[in-house]
This record gives C-alpha cells, structure tokens and sequence, in this order.
C-alpha cells in the first residue's frame, strides 16, 4: 500500500510540477534573464507603465461594481426566491459558459455606432466602445459570476438564524447586514473578489475586440504583452508577464488563506 | 394546526426585507445593460438572416474544422484532467507530505494568471525556441497541453471537497472484510465520486471550448488545420463578418450550455442512485 | 467583544474606499494638456515609423503640442473597428479597399483620393518629365514591394516563388481575413505565375500549394513577423519594409527579393473628423513632404515622392519601375475592384439563393486541400 501512494503522488507531483509550476517558474525566470538592471529599465518602461495603470483603473470600478452586484443579488436569489430570481440565478453563471471573444463580440454589436444601445447613447453623445468605458463593461461581463457563485452556497448554508436573532434584539436592516451576515461570508467573499480581481486584470480576449488597442489610452497590460510579443521586444513582454505572473502568486496566498479561514469557520460551527 | 396560517402569516409579517425594490430595479438593470443585452444582440444577429444561413454560418467546411478541432482536444484534456484531477484531489486530500499546501495553492494557478501569459509561456516554453528542445506549436499536442492547463482546476476544485466531506467508514469496512484497496477504490470511492468527477469534467469541457487567450499563440492558427473554434470566430468578427461570427458564437454557446445542462443532469441522476 | 465601530469611522472608510474607486475614472496621463489631439489607426508594422514621424512632426512649428493616439493593427480589422465608431482622424492602412469600406461607412469621404494634392500639395496624377509622385496613384503614402524573409544564410536557396512550393518549405503569411499584408502575399502569389507566362487556372492551383505550406497564418503582419524571428517556419513572405526592420534590429534573418514581385501601396486619408481638426491636416500635411517622406525612406519603406525616390532608391534591390513591377492593374484593368473579390470573396454570402459564388475566393482553396487536417 505504502508503494501506491508513493507512485500516486510522485505522479500527481511529476503531473503538476510539468504542467503548472513550470511555466510559472521559466515566466520568472526569463523577467531575470537579463540582470537587473536591464529589469528596472524594461519596468520603467512608459507604455507598459501606463497599460499597468490602466489595468489598475478598470479593477478599481469593475471590481467594486461586480462585488456589490453579487453580494446583493446572491441575497436576493436566496432569501427571496422568486421567478425572476430563479431565471437570474441561471442566467448569472452564463458568462462562465461564454467564449470571451464572443464575450466582446456581443458587447461591440450591442454597443458599437449603430448598435442597439450605441446608436441612442450616441445621440446623447455617449461613446461605450473601443475607448476605457468598453473595457470596463467587458471585464464587469467576464467576471459577474464569480462572487455569487461563492456566496450563494454559504447564504444557503448559513440560513437566517443569526440574523432573526439580531432582529429580535432590535438591529437595523443595515446593521445587521454588515455586523452579522458578512461577518459569516467574509471569507466566502473575499475568495470571490480576488477571484473576480484576478479575471479582471487578465482578461485578454474580449478586450482584443473592444478595446481598439489604442497605445497609451485603451492598451491593458495583457494587450501590452501581446503588443510586445508582436514588435520585437519580447523581453519587454515578459517583464508584464512577469508583473502579471507575481500578482496572480499574491492572488493564490489570498485564495488559499480564505480557503483556510472559511474551513476554520466551517469547522467552529459544525 | 389550524394556527399554522395565522402564524405563518404573523412570521412573514417580521422577516426582514434582505433587498428593497430599488436595489434589485438596480441589480436588473445592471445585469440586463452589460449581459443580457449583449447577448440578444448576439442571437439576434445570429439569425438576422434566417436560420439556414445561420446553418450556413456553421457548416461551413472552415467552422466545421475548427470546431471539431477544439471539441476534440477540449474532449482530450478534459478527459486526462479528469484522471489527474481525481488523483490530484485524492493526493491533497488523504495524503500528508511536505510541500502539500503549496501543492494546494499552485491548483488554482490557472485561475489567477492571465491567459495571454499562460498562452506566451507556452509558445516560448513549448515552441521553436524551446529550452526544452520539444516543439508542439502548430499541432493539436500543443492545444490539447494548453487546455489542460486552463481546466485541471476545475477537475480538482470540484472532487476535493466531497473527498473532504467523506468519511471512509464504508471503505474501511469493506477492508475489513477483505477486499482489495483497489476493489475497494473500484466499487465503493469510485462511485460515491462519480457525481463529483462528471460536474468537474463537464466545466472542463464547457471552459475549454472558449478558451482563446491560451491556446492561440501555441496553435500558430491555421485555418483547417491548428484553428480553434474562438480564433475563427475572432477572425470572422474582425474582418467584417460579424453575423457569421454571431452564428459561429451561438453555435459554440449552445454546445456549452448543452454539455453543461446534460452533466448537471446525469451527476445528480447518479447522486440519486447512490 | 469588540467594541463596535463608531459611526463616523464607518462613513470615513466608505468615503476613502469610494474615492479609491473613483480613481479609476481618473484621465490616463498627467501630461501637460496639448493644444490638440490627432486620434492615428494604422495597420500592424507602422508603429516604429510612425514613432519617428510624429516626433519629427511634433518639433516643427505646426506639430508643436499636439498630441497623438496610435492604434495599430491587422488592417482589415482596424477597418472595421474605425467603421464601428473608434476615433480616428487620419487613417493609413495597408490596401486601397479598406479606405473604400470607409467611405462606403461613411468615416471618410469619398474625395479622399484628391486629399494628397488639396492638402499634401502633392500632384500624383502628373506623368512624364512633370511627374511628382513615382506612380500616378493618388492616396498613396508609402510604396513597398512583396519579399520573402529567410533564415540567415538562406539554406533552402529561395529565390523565387516557386521555390516556395518545394518540398520542406514551410511558409509564415498572416491570415487574409483579417491581414492587409496577406492580401498582399496572396495577391503577389497569384500574379507572380501571370508574370511567368501561367494562365488564371494555373495560377489558381499554384496558390493552392502556396497556401498548403503555411505553417502560421496569424492575424496580423506584424504578428507574423514576431512568429517567424521567434523561429517558426523557413520563409515569411512580408512587406519589404517589416523585413528591412528586422535585419536592422539585428535578428538572424537575410531579405530576398523575389524576381517577380509585387507593388504594395499603402493608402491613407483624413477621414471626416480629421478634416475639422487643424493639427491633422498638418500631420497630413507632413506625411507628403520631403521630411516625412524621408523617415519613412529611412525606415525601409519606398517613397512615393520622386525627389526622396531617387536620393534614397539605391538602397533597395532593382525591380522598381512602372515597367518591371507588377501592380493589381496589371492582373486586372479595374485594379482591386475585380482582385478583391476575386481572390478574397468569402465563401459564405448571407444573400439568399447566391450560396455557391462562381468566383474562387481564397477560403475555398483551402477547402481543397484541408482533406486530411486538423
């Protein structure tokens, strides 16, 4: 017995290691091949810089935007069901489903001149495509699941038992949400928001078609990375690939360290 | 028993309000705007000239061809993910070894780096310049390794947790009885996972048939041949064509919602069984 | 048990986490505002030419302050994506059609072609001992030919297009849907057998075999170029310029042209917004004149001004005149009118009953030889 595990887990080991930690490492590895200095004047560099910062601007309005979204209508869908809470809770997770090419697809039909809503936004003098709105809304499309999904399960769970009891005691609709009911999905909803940070930074394909890869004004820093893979500067493509490569490590230690803190909780209360 | 009405009633009276009408109006508009909206856009030029061209759209030798191609490697990693993630899950759960919540954390890798690094990494690692003197661009290897490495989360993240919650008491008497751990695995774990197992496979497949970012660069795109179905309907959609895109798009998007719904289905048809 | 946390804490840490997300609606740059902005879209290999010409443009008097925004891509999609309502005032894509499609989407106007005289002050309709412009081809900012790029050394020994369809030969050309630059490949392949004596069918089945040797077709030229230096294929067939780009930056690839080549001219125009925008006119302006056409010389492209022309043509390989280099007139008189369609129609037509196009577009050669793919 002890040999089968041994062979099952250097398999798992070998099987990983090859397909994941690899090609984490050699994005690493090359960011450094070149010395240091050579990677503080490629982190230097102004178009990368402010891709970087437009990446970091669309996270600050999507990201909150999605959050707020997904907590409120994982409340909905659990503690009010209904029919349009029901059709909802289908629809949400379609996006998940969804190609993100055709993700940008739908948004530039619906959106562009003459589209459905672009033409009368257009009348008021409203432009939503290929400029840093387009973004916005295409990284708001990709990720609008991924909180719900971690919250609906843990309202389920949770039930209203506390939050009756608060009442009874007297607390406020608001107070209560915020002083009892997030207190148990903190957890389930930190992992949700880095989850959606994540997407959101590294959405690349639905961005390609909306964001008219404008330099210096609609060019994310994925779009940044494959500008620089297509203009002889690869080097410089791995540098953001490298800054992208570091954010999603942060990004691991946060989903595992609420992963472990949600199974603390679990197991306080069972 | 005749109290219960009144009482339900006087219950009902004092359950909070968790969502006022205007903030779900909001939420409605929110998802209708940005989601909704788009996508009747995009069914609507799907079909703006009849269902026959949008038939047309899809069948023609170039759509066929990609798609067959991205459902066959996307069936080929999902199914090699299915063993690995299985085993993976199984490894994290019921071993103990050094370095396992590293292990823990590197699963969810592919949800967090972005795909156009994964699809970079790829080309440089597994390309013309590899280090490792292997060179799988411009084959279906080369995507189906693409894909696996978007999808084994999915594969892993959904076995783990019913691993977890399992307690092998069952297992440990049909030990107890004589039977052989792999018996064992075959009759009594295999089955009580199967529900697991099948939902993780199905988002496998259903993630990998969009997949693009990952898989582009790798395939080195040649229409007939190394053209996944996201790349045609990137190529249709930027050079004009944008209801054939539309009819490609939908197309692809019922074949994942179609897989998606069927193993939602069987996975609890055969949870019930147990 | 925590105390809870008084209220004007909470309203403090709402209003700082708003104001944080507010950021996010922040303008991009903290440069000093510019006088003007000319909004660019190009196709994918101008970004290091146009790079040295705004900065040039930029440090005469009518450039001074004005700012720019480039986008460069794959033409046919920066086509679509200008038709769709991206801004753009001055437009320079890769082939004459796609500043058709803008006219036909109303972007640019349909006098575009008199641009280059009213406001480059350039006659390109003048010929003989008079003639400004190297060809009478008005709209033209850039000429370059059809070449093929090697590895260094050129060990298959290619020196013309049928060397291409020999076996081991493996080709890197973008794909047409989307490329300007593979229109031209394409273009160039198809009248390289016309330029040898081949007839339309032999021609036909000629790119037949160019195309079943690629082995990338990615979405741009630019895109291609990256694939081919990065060590996929053994030939990439480009513009001379892209390839004169690589050499120089020192990649480990060898130009050849090929004996029967091809006439490439780019277009470009100042689309309906750019004419109301001073700044653009001026950096049309400056693409016609002698500095402007001078970068571009510089960066490997052929000027269409016959002053620049003669001082800077002894840098590039023979075959230039009206007589030896083919152009889309000579495969057909009315030029990309017929080519386009001819070579390019897509196989699917949303018109009902006009299905099966008689015309052999290029999606259907592939058709022809996709049997055992994928």
């Amino acid at each position: 017995m002890k040999r089968r595990t041994w062979v099952v887990r250097t398999a798992v080991l070998g099987y990983v290691g090859a397909l994941i930690a690899l090609p984490l490492f050699f994005v690493l590895q090359r960011m450094f091949a070149h010395g240091f200095a050579t990677l503080v004047s490629a982190l230097e560099n102004h178009e990368m810089d402010t891709a970087l910062w437009l990446t970091i601007r669309v996270a600050l309005v999507a990201v909150p935007l999605n959050v707020a979204f997904g907590v409120g209508v994982s409340l909905w869908i659990v503690r009010h069901p209904s029919v349009t809470s029901r059709v909802l809770d289908t629809l949400i997770d379609v996006p998940l489903a969804v190609s993100p090419i055709v993700i940008g697809l739908s948004l530039e039909l619906a959106y562009a001149q003459d589209g459905w809503l672009g033409r009368p936004f257009a009348a008021w003098g409203l432009h939503l495509m290929f400029n840093y709105w387009s973004i916005v809304m295409a990284s708001i499309y990709v990720s609008i699941p991924l909180v719900s999904r971690q919250v609906i399960p843990l309202l389920r769970e949770v039930g209203t038992h506390q939050e009756q009891t608060a009442q009874t005691l007297g607390a406020g609709r608001v107070r209560i949400f915020f002083t009892v009911t997030m207190r148990s999905l903190t957890w389930a909803t930190a992992y949700g928001v880095t989850l959606t940070l994540a997407r959101v930074i590294g959405e690349y394909g639905a961005v390609l078609i909306v964001s008219g890869n404008i330099a210096f004004v609609t060019e994310t820093l994925t779009l940044n990375i494959s500008n620089n893979f297509e203009n002889f500067t690869p080097y410089q493509g791995f540098v953001g690939a490298g800054l992208l490569a570091f954010s999603s490590i942060f990004v691991l230690l946060v989903l595992g360290l609420a992963r472990h803190r949600e199974r603390l909780r679990h197991e306080y209360r069972s | 028993m005749t109290t219960h009405p009144p009482l339900a009633r006087r219950v009902r009276r004092h359950v909070p309000r968790w969502t006022s009408g205007g903030a779900r109006g909001l939420a409605l508009a929110y998802f209708s705007l940005l989601v909704l909206i788009p996508s009747v856009a995009l069914v609507t030029h799907a079909f703006a000239h009849g269902a026959g061209a949008w038939w047309d759209a899809l069948s023609q030798r170039e759509s066929v061809s990609a798609l067959r191609l991205t459902i066959a490697c996307a069936a080929g990693a999902a199914l090699i993910n299915t063993v690995a993630g299985t085993a993976t899950a199984w490894v994290l759960v019921r071993d103990r070894f050094a370095g396992q919540s590293i292990l823990n954390a590197l699963i969810d890798l592919p949800f967090a780096l972005p795909t156009v690094v994964a699809g970079v990494t790829f080309y440089t690692l597994y390309g013309p310049q590899s280090p490792l003197h292997v060179n799988i661009t411009g084959t279906w290897i080369g995507i189906t390794v693409a894909i696996a490495f978007v999808t084994l989360p999915f594969n892993v993240r959904a076995v783990q947790p019913v691993l977890e919650a399992r307690s092998f008491h069952a297992e440990a008497a049909a030990a107890t009885l004589g039977a052989s751990t792999g018996h064992v695995f075959r009759t009594i774990t295999l089955p009580a996972l199967a529900p697991a197992i099948l939902t993780g496979t199905g988002l496998a497949f259903a993630r990998a048939l969009g997949e693009y970012g990952s898989v582009v660069f790798i395939s080195n795109n040649l229409p007939y041949r190394t053209q996944v179905a996201s790349s045609y309907v990137y190529s249709l959609a930027t050079s004009g064509q944008v209801d054939a895109a539309a009819a490609v798009s939908t197309g692809l998007l019922m074949l994942a919602l179609v897989v998606l719904a069927s193993v939602n289905i069987v996975s609890r048809r055969v949870a019930r069984s147990q | 048990m925590k105390r809870s946390v008084p209220f004007f804490a909470r309203v403090a840490t709402v209003v700082v986490a708003g104001s944080i997300s507010l950021l996010g609606l922040a303008p991009a740059s903290g440069a000093s505002t510019p006088t003007a902005t000319v909004n660019v879209v190009g196709y994918s290999v101008l970004k290091a030419a146009y790079a040295a010409v705004e900065t040039a443009f930029q440090a005469t008097p009518a450039g001074t302050g004005v700012a720019f925004t480039n986008s460069f891509g794959a033409s046919d999609t920066q086509t679509q994506n200008v038709a769709n309502g991206q801004a753009a005032d001055v437009v320079n894509l890769s082939y004459v059609p796609n500043i058709q499609t803008l006219v036909t989407a109303g972007k640019v106007p349909a006098s575009w072609t008199r641009q280059e005289y009213v406001f480059g002050h350039v006659d390109a309709t003048l010929t003989g001992t008079k003639a400004q412009t190297t060809f009478p081809t008005p709209g033209i900012v850039t000429n370059s030919v059809v070449t093929f790029l090697v590895r260094q050394g050129n060990p298959l020994k290619i020196k013309d297009w049928s060397d291409l369809v020999k076996p081991g030969v493996q080709i890197v050309t973008p794909n047409p849907l989307t490329s300007g630059s593979a229109h031209w490949n394409i273009t160039a392949a198809y009248a390289s057998q016309l330029q040898i004596g081949k007839n339309g069918t032999q021609a036909r089945s000629f790119l037949k075999q160019f195309l079943s040797h690629t082995v990338a077709q990615p979405s741009s030229g630019s895109a291609s170029l990256a694939a081919f230096v990065a060590g996929t294929g053994n030939v990439l067939v480009t513009y001379e310029d892209d390839a004169r780009a690589a050499v120089n930056a020192g990649d480990q690839v060898q130009i050849v042209t090929p004996t029967h080549t091809f006439l490439i001219q780019n277009p470009v125009a100042l689309t309906l917004n750019g004419l109301s925008k001073p700044a653009a006119v001026n950096f049309y302006r400056f693409l016609f004149s002698a500095a402007g056409q001078g970068i571009f010389a510089s960066l490997g492209f052929r000027s269409v001004l016959n002053s620049i022309w003669s001082a800077t043509k002894s840098q590039f390989p023979a075959r230039n005149t009206a007589s030896t280099l083919w152009n889309v007139t000579n495969i057909n008189k009315q030029g990309w009118n017929f080519v386009n369609p001819f070579l390019f129609s897509p196989n699917v037509t949303f018109v009902k009953g006009s299905h099966t196009d008689p015309l052999v577009g290029v999606a259907t050669y592939y058709e022809q030889f996709a049997g055992s793919g994928s």
